[in-house]
């Protein structure tokens, strides 16, 4: 059911993006509006360094404490009256949300991503439930069968015509025929989906959302959206059920607080979400609200290599700064985390899980980046991204049925061979470049280089002034090599 | 679905697993950095948070001037005392001047309120006012609900009450609500919910128009969180809200815009 392609490989997924005309004007319309936006939002602070400190340090004392703080959690949140469910793996998460959800058939949802992680629309629907999707982009990612290809902006891949399309193709023929060529304004659409989701709000027997933070001496979730879909699923419906990672914990108000400075500005450029809500309270007796705390793997990442990725506070600024993302888009990774974030989570979550194929799909993301480290200079909370990617690669090649074929293979090994002795290596490089050098006798570069196709697939191969100063380098330091003993 | 799932032993034995693996974790992590090797994470060290706010928010009117102009910002709209003092002059006096327009003395609120619906009132019926059960006395004290007589039919929210009340009636206009404290910091109006029926107040009417006093303007972030503690309010709280101009998105093409779903349009009426 879902058309992202479940079996490719992010090189191949990747390359088939990247020859997508309308995913690549959607992307290429977006992706400079997500950098002027939260370049403002940081300029305009006198001390903008000051609060990424505090919120790097509110998340560190987070996750190291975080089994301290998770059962203070739940203490004070049953005080409250909030029922607090533990998941250790996606399968049990999901067991906990059907069973909470027995008996009732309509369901509304804010945005989630744990709840995409755990395939949660996916085991609701195979239920007599309806299930809706009620933030604007995972409406639509839901009604295009898809998974958001963004963590804060899920249908970011999607342009206007094709959500047009979608609005038509899922709530009749309202436009009428007259008007099937035009393409209606955003404007159109949003109150479109505003009237039609209105409805599910009145009847929502259930609401389900996520939680960007839990507050441990609060015993609260808090929950922020801008278009306060969040809001209206947790508060229409008798039943509110939250669900959210284990490390979305912090310790205190003001540690929150400190979150909360960073997480609009890196993600869209606001000093604040519209609506922040806490939720975890006694007051109403016509209401019951759950928390689902969701393990699937996270655990095992704590202390160990992988720890500081557990100070993530999903606000997709890695993404929007990616040369990668901003080409190939959020689906290429095969997953629903992406870009630099989901380049080290994916394949760490996955390793938890029980799906072999989503682990071997994944297990190669770290292996997409170009470690240009912009991600790293925008992470509000200090994630060092590009180690942890470096980390992962390392880990990925300990298993030789990871390295590829027996071309790369082979080549490895003569490499290998290669480094270990400088001079044969300054004697071989030094015959290459002479060799191109000749080639590109003339022309200034070189249109096939045997072996190495993917260097002149599409480009040819610059011979320039940089190479043959390299030339006079090594062969300089081969004389300089023979005349020392 | 199986009722087993949520069973409770199951779901202590699940968290003595998660738990352990978290402690396992931070001790073998403790030793590790017991015996002099470098501990893979990078531990916090204590720093004091400064200040995020400009100095003059200490001041009350710093704050209110702060809070007005971050509201405005974020497409608030603020009900004027006077005449529709819109008019852009330049210069520090105007500001000040319009700032405290946007004040209103709390004799005259109702009259402003008034005009407001009278300009609002268009072909249709008279909208409906939604207002909390539990404030009526309130509102009735201020004399808003007797002034606004005819002007729009206000209907008192009750615990208990269901969104499919509202599938058959007329949609909910306006509603009516007290913010407990705003945020000069971020142009935030905050909201202490004690029931669901409060909730709805702020979030499925049209139009949100939010009583707020310039003396419950605080500063931080942190100070309105320590206005809504949980233990220190009068009743049980259920959620607090905190609002920061109407419901908006982008989700289309990246273009914003108002009203997704909750209010188009937020409303303040600051008094003194």
């Amino acid at each position: 059911m879902r058309s992202v392609s479940s079996t490719k490989s992010f090189h191949d997924a990747a390359a088939e993006a990247l020859q997508n005309p309308s995913l690549r004007a959607a992307l290429d319309k977006a992706g400079a509006g997500f950098l002027t936006t939260r370049s403002r939002a940081f300029a305009s602070l006198e001390n903008a360094r000051a609060l990424t400190d505090a919120a790097q340090q509110a998340r560190t004392r987070a996750v190291d404490g975080m089994a301290d703080l998770l059962l203070l959690f739940e203490e004070r949140a049953r005080a409250q009256g909030v029922s607090v469910h533990w998941a250790e793996t996606a399968e049990q998460a999901r067991e906990t949300v059907l069973a909470l959800c027995a008996g009732k058939r309509r369901i509304v949802k804010g945005k989630s991503m744990a709840s995409e992680e755990i395939e949660l629309n996916k085991a609701l629907s195979r239920t007599s439930a309806e299930v809706i999707e009620t933030d604007l982009g995972e409406y639509i990612v839901q009604l295009a069968e898809e998974i958001p290809s963004h963590i804060i902006a899920p249908a970011v891949h999607k342009t206007r015509a094709q959500i047009d399309a979608l609005f038509r193709h899922h709530h009749g023929g309202k436009g009428g025929e007259s008007s099937q060529n035009r393409v209606r304004s955003s404007q159109a659409l949003v109150e479109e989906a505003r009237r039609v989701i209105r409805q599910k709000f009145l009847h929502a027997e259930i609401g389900i959302t996520g939680a960007n933070m839990l507050i441990a001496e609060r015993g609260a979730a808090l929950l922020l959206t801008n278009e306060g879909n969040g809001d209206l699923s947790a508060v229409m419906a008798q039943r509110h059920i939250v669900l959210a990672g284990i490390e979305r914990i912090v310790a205190n108000d003001r540690d929150a607080a400190a979150v909360l400075r960073v997480l609009a500005r890196s993600a869209t450029g606001q000093s604040l979400g519209t609506y922040v809500s806490l939720y975890g309270g006694t007051g109403d007796a016509h209401k019951d609200t759950h928390v689902v705390l969701l393990d699937n793997g996270r655990s095992a990442m704590h202390g160990g290599a992988w720890h500081d990725m557990l100070r993530c506070i999903r606000c997709g600024a890695c993404l929007n700064h990616c040369p990668v993302y901003t080409k190939v888009g959020g689906h290429a990774y095969g997953w629903v985390y992406s870009g630099p974030m989901g380049k080290v989570l994916s394949p760490l979550l996955a390793e938890a899980g029980t799906d072999a194929r989503l682990k071997r799909r994944v297990a190669a993301l770290p292996h997409a980046s170009s470690f240009c480290g912009r991600c790293v200079e925008v992470c509000p909370v200090g994630i060092p991204l590009t180690s942890l990617m470096r980390k992962l690669r390392n880990r990925h090649f300990e298993r030789p049925e990871s390295i590829g074929g027996w071309k790369t293979k082979l080549g490895c090994l003569c490499l290998r061979f290669l480094f270990a002795y400088p001079r044969l290596y300054r004697v071989f490089l030094a015959l290459a470049l002479r060799l191109l050098k000749t080639a590109a006798r003339g022309k200034g570069h070189v249109a096939f280089l045997p072996g190495l196709g993917g260097w002149t697939k599409t480009r040819d191969f610059p011979i320039n002034r940089r190479a043959r100063s390299a030339l006079a380098l090594c062969e300089r330091a081969n004389r300089n090599a023979s005349h020392t003993p | 679905m199986m009722p087993s799932a949520l069973d409770e032993r199951r779901h202590a034995e699940s968290r003595a697993r998660i738990i352990a693996r978290l402690r396992s974790a931070e001790k073998a992590e403790k030793a590790k950095a017991g015996k002099g090797e470098a501990a893979t994470t990078s531990r916090a060290k204590p720093v004091l948070l400064k200040p995020v706010l400009p100095k003059f928010v200490e001041q009350t009117q710093g704050r209110t001037a702060c809070f007005v102009a971050r509201a405005e910002a974020l497409s608030c709209q603020f009900l004027t005392g006077g005449q529709a003092a819109e008019k852009k002059t330049a210069g520090k006096m105007a500001t000040e001047k319009m700032v405290k327009e946007k004040v209103i003395a709390k004799a005259a609120l109702g009259k402003v309120l008034r005009d407001f619906f009278v300009a609002r009132r268009g072909k249709k019926a008279a909208p409906l006012l939604l207002f909390d059960a539990l404030e009526k006395a309130f509102w009735e004290r201020l004399g808003i609900l007797k002034i606004l007589e005819g002007r729009c039919r206000p209907v008192e929210m009750r615990e208990g009450v269901e969104g499919r009340d509202f599938a058959t009636s007329p949609f909910p206009a306006f509603s009516l609500q007290r913010a407990v404290c705003a945020v000069a910091e971020t142009g935030t109006l905050v909201f202490a919910n004690r029931t669901r029926a409060q909730a709805v107040l702020t979030f499925l009417p049209t139009v949100h128009i939010v009583l707020l006093a310039e003396r419950d303007i605080t500063g931080s972030l942190e100070q309105a969180f320590a206005r809504v503690q949980p233990s220190s309010s009068r009743a049980a709280l259920w959620a607090c809200h905190l609002v920061s101009g109407p419901s908006r998105t982008a989700d289309i093409e990246q273009t914003l815009h108002m009203g997704a779903h909750g209010p188009k349009e937020l409303v303040i009426l600051l008094y003194r």
